[in-house]
């Protein structure tokens, strides 16, 4: 806090700044009191003092008279009497310093006056409107150089400061200069000013840090926010089919329904159409009875082929051990006749990309050695060709290449390639191709070697179907109703067997695909509770940045609350000390929502105060928020007393006088206001403070409107 | 097909149109008499793809038709050159290869169209019975394509 205790203005010093014409310096520094007068009547260059230091600190004018803005912050006469093509500079310049510290502040505008501009016929001045610098009435180029420079006395003398915007910020800064460079129209109306109040609070709080994570903790809700907005419609989707396909898979009807029941299920004994058997329910998929309903059927086939085979005659004996042998050899053929033909297939759907994308293959075979022709591939290749001959220092094309710029050529050519060094598989998979391509004709032609094992299998099961049949015909050709009985049996069982088989098939082919479907499914919903997770993840964060932003704030408000707190006991006590009509007001307060209120007679008075009275309350409250920071910053007030006079004169005048004592004060007033003998009182104003003041200037302003500073006598 | 040390990135999911799912769940079956019978719904994708680019026609996917339902892991060496190889041609450029999304993005539109040509195929050899229709097309696409040589 070193830098920024006492501090104070050391001296002022302005050149051609709006109508302080020439350099004029203004001393500051202390030699009796702490209160300095700067005198001048209305339009005299008051308010362009407070506007030149806040100017030179921060680029601004918040003093500014309306027509101000409109003339150019040089001064007009310095322009006039420029020389064409000569520069005129701006310049204001102030020293601020404590015990400590000493540092100067210095900021230039620098304008170059350029030739008339004409309209063709005559001479004709052009404005030249610049938004920081005002409109100047000549067409003068006016450079936009803001200069800024600041020197700190150190012990070796003046060092320059590196970065003045921040160090201005720290020992004075901008948010608080309402507080210590006031003028009387913000101090008539600071009790309606609630905004400022409450910034003024808010800065004095050191709130800054809790402030910014607020804001980032905020931004960072808003995103997370719409991150998180709606869930995963597919995953009650995706859950209900992976139900639906486990349900189906553990279930004996295909439907889910039997699934872990206790109940027994009946089973149509084959053949046998009145009497149903009774199966306890075991809880295996359905495939598993289809497939003991294959296998009673086989046993029942076997069992009739036995009867046969054990026939007292020997001819059925021999007709039914014919007929066993054939059908092992039907069953044994056409297994490898459709066997032959899947193969067939099977080949058909493996060479046929092939063929079909033949154009396709020789067209990435031709690209690929293109590309081999020109050196571009393998990429590898590069990095060998380039070391060989960067260490020969010489190029296949006779270059030498001990040069810099050439070696580095041929390294960001080697970088280049390198990055499409991928394409170097691409290489391998062209001789895959190749030599792909050349079987082509041979795997085509393997099609009609499946097709001439198919025929051949075809026409074997051809003949064998003919003895079955012949066989089968002689057995029940045997006149035996035994024989007959079994053949026609032998044949339903065949026949069931193979609607059985096809069952199985079926049903085998349908278990692959609902597992497939679940499997897919179950992928499918881990995917969505991933993105579940995550959502959750991200809704736990969201809950956290609310609960985050939720402290934050009770710290702000908290913090906020007991400066408040603090801010409204220091100005009730700054009131009741300055205030003339003490038992006229009860209380001083500041609410919650940042009112300023002085109760009189039980009611807010606030809006019935005198010019005077509103005064005591900004000077205050302004006193109570200084005292808080601690920053002894120096208080620059222009027109203080305004329309005040009579009493609450000599209550400020004691006020300052005291307030002066730990901090330098500044005062731009009239001459009216400073030195007018007030009857009621009986003294003038610098009669009041004449004990604590410091030095006294008077503004005066020539004929042509500029303003010099003088000492006042 | 390829034994390089590396492969190039592949993206997680190959798509086909949600209405076909149905017909690739058909032809995949062991006893769908197909030249799929038993294959991976993969093959059936390259097969179609194949076939979308000698009718030389790419059809996109509508709104919401997409399904990601062929994992990568079904797509060997060999089908993903194929793609490869495909994509150089269309786009008349070997470095689309190293631009995997884009790669599959043209792959789909070839079977988009490709799998109508295959349905066609299967409702032949269902209506006469004859399972040699599927040659028959690759011979004929073969000799067409000597024939061109030739020429």
């Amino acid at each position: 806090m070193s830098a920024r205790s006492d501090l104070q203005i050391r001296f002022l010093r302005i050149k051609n700044y709006r109508q302080y014409y020439g350099e004029q310096e203004i001393d500051l520094s202390k030699s009796n009191g702490n209160i300095n007068i700067i005198q001048g009547e209305n339009g005299e260059g008051k308010s362009n003092i407070l506007n030149a230091i806040n100017y030179c600190l921060y680029l601004e004018e918040p003093h500014i008279k309306k027509v101000s803005p409109l003339l150019p912050i040089i001064n007009l006469r310095a322009i006039r009497e420029a020389p064409l093509g000569s520069e005129v500079d701006m310049e204001i310049e102030l020293e601020l310093g404590n015990k400590d510290n000493s540092h100067r502040i210095k900021r230039t505008v620098h304008m170059k006056k350029a030739e008339l501009q004409t309209d063709g016929s005559e001479k004709k001045n052009y404005e030249v409107k610049h938004e920081r610098l005002g409109t100047f009435p000549v067409n003068s180029a006016t450079r936009d150089t803001f200069e800024i420079k600041s020197v700190k006395r150190g012990s070796s003398g003046w060092v320059i400061n590196e970065n003045t915007e921040s160090f201005i910020h720290e020992i004075l800064p901008k948010r608080l200069t309402s507080f210590y460079f006031l003028d009387g129209e913000f101090l008539e109306s600071l009790h309606t000013n609630f905004d400022q109040i409450k910034e003024g609070i808010k800065e004095i709080s050191q709130l800054s840090l809790v402030l910014s994570a607020i804001e980032h903790t905020k931004s960072l809700l808003k995103q997370l926010e719409i991150e998180t907005r709606g869930q995963d419609p597919d995953i009650d989707k995706h859950q209900e089919e992976v139900n639906r396909c486990s349900e189906w898979l553990s279930s004996t009807d295909g439907q889910g329904n039997i699934k872990y029941s206790n109940d027994a299920i009946w089973w149509k004994k084959p053949f046998d159409h009145d009497e149903l058997e009774y199966y306890p329910y075991s809880g295996k998929p359905r495939l598993d009875l289809k497939k003991e309903e294959e296998e009673v059927l086989k046993d029942m086939i076997a069992e009739i082929d036995r009867n046969l085979l054990e026939h007292n005659a020997s001819s059925i004996r021999s007709w039914a051990s014919e007929l066993v042998r054939l059908e092992r050899t039907i069953e044994r053929d056409e297994s490898h006749r459709d066997k032959k033909s899947l193969e067939n297939m099977n080949h058909i759907a493996a060479i046929g990309p092939e063929i079909y994308l033949t154009f396709c293959i020789r067209n990435f075979i031709e690209f690929v050695d293109e590309k081999r022709v020109r050196g571009d591939l393998p990429v590898k290749w590069t990095d060998t060709f380039v070391e060989d001959i960067l260490s020969q220092n010489r190029c296949i094309c006779g270059n030498d290449l001990t040069d810099v710029t050439a070696q580095n050529n041929l390294l960001k050519w080697r970088k280049k390639s390198k990055e499409s060094e991928q394409l170097d598989v691409a290489v391998e998979a062209s001789v895959n191709f190749k030599n792909n391509s050349k079987k082509l004709k041979n795997e085509l032609s393997k099609i009609d070697q499946f097709r001439r094992d198919m025929r051949e299998y075809n026409n074997d099961l051809d003949q064998h179907y003919a003895q079955r049949k012949e066989l089968e015909q002689k057995l029940k050709d045997a006149n035996e109703d035994e024989i007959k009985k079994l053949m026609n049996e032998k044949e339903a069982r065949q026949n069931q067997l193979s609607y059985i088989q096809r069952d199985i098939v079926e049903l085998e082919y349908e278990i692959k695909d609902h597992a497939n479907k679940f499997n897919e499914a179950r992928v499918q919903v881990s995917t969505a509770e991933n993105k579940t997770k995550s959502l959750k993840r991200k809704r736990s964060t969201v809950s956290f940045c609310r609960r985050t932003l939720e402290h934050l704030e009770t710290i702000r408000d908290n913090v906020l609350t007991n400066m408040r707190i603090k801010v409204a006991e220091r100005t009730r006590k700054n009131f009741f000390n300055l205030i003339w009509k003490q038992d006229e007001f009860s209380n001083v307060d500041l609410t919650d929502d940042y009112h300023l209120t002085v109760i009189k007679n039980g009611f807010d008075a606030v809006h019935t105060l005198s010019a005077g009275e509103r005064l005591v309350l900004a000077l205050s409250f302004i006193v109570a928020i200084r005292d808080i920071t601690g920053f002894r910053a120096p208080l620059i007030i222009d027109t203080p007393l305004g329309k005040i006079s009579g009493k609450p004169t000599k209550n400020i005048a004691d006020f300052i006088s005291k307030f002066s004592q730990d901090v330098q004060v500044t005062l731009l007033v009239t001459d009216k206001e400073y030195q007018f003998m007030d009857m009621e009182i009986e003294q003038s104003f610098r009669n009041l403070i004449k004990e604590s003041v410091n030095r006294e200037y008077a503004l005066n302003r020539s004929p042509q409107g500029n303003t010099t500073v003088t000492v006042m006598k | 097909m390829s034994s390089s040390s590396f492969e190039i990135e592949f993206p997680k999911y190959v798509s086909y149109r949600k209405p076909d799912q149905e017909f690739y769940t058909k032809v995949v079956r062991q006893d769908s008499n197909t030249p799929f019978s038993g294959l991976r719904m993969s093959d059936v994708f390259i097969y179609s793809m194949s076939l979308g680019f000698i009718a030389k026609r790419k059809t996109q996917f509508q709104k919401n038709e997409k399904s990601n339902s062929l994992p990568a892991s079904a797509f060997d060496g060999q089908k993903r050159w194929l793609m490869r190889a495909l994509a150089a041609a269309d786009t008349g450029s070997l470095e689309i290869i190293l631009d995997n999304n884009k790669v599959v993005d043209i792959a789909e539109s070839y079977a988009n169209t490709g799998i109508d040509i295959l349905k066609d195929l299967y409702h032949t050899q269902q209506q006469d019975n004859d399972d040699r229709v599927y040659e028959e097309h690759l011979r004929d696409h073969y000799e067409k394509l000597q024939g061109s040589m030739h020429n």
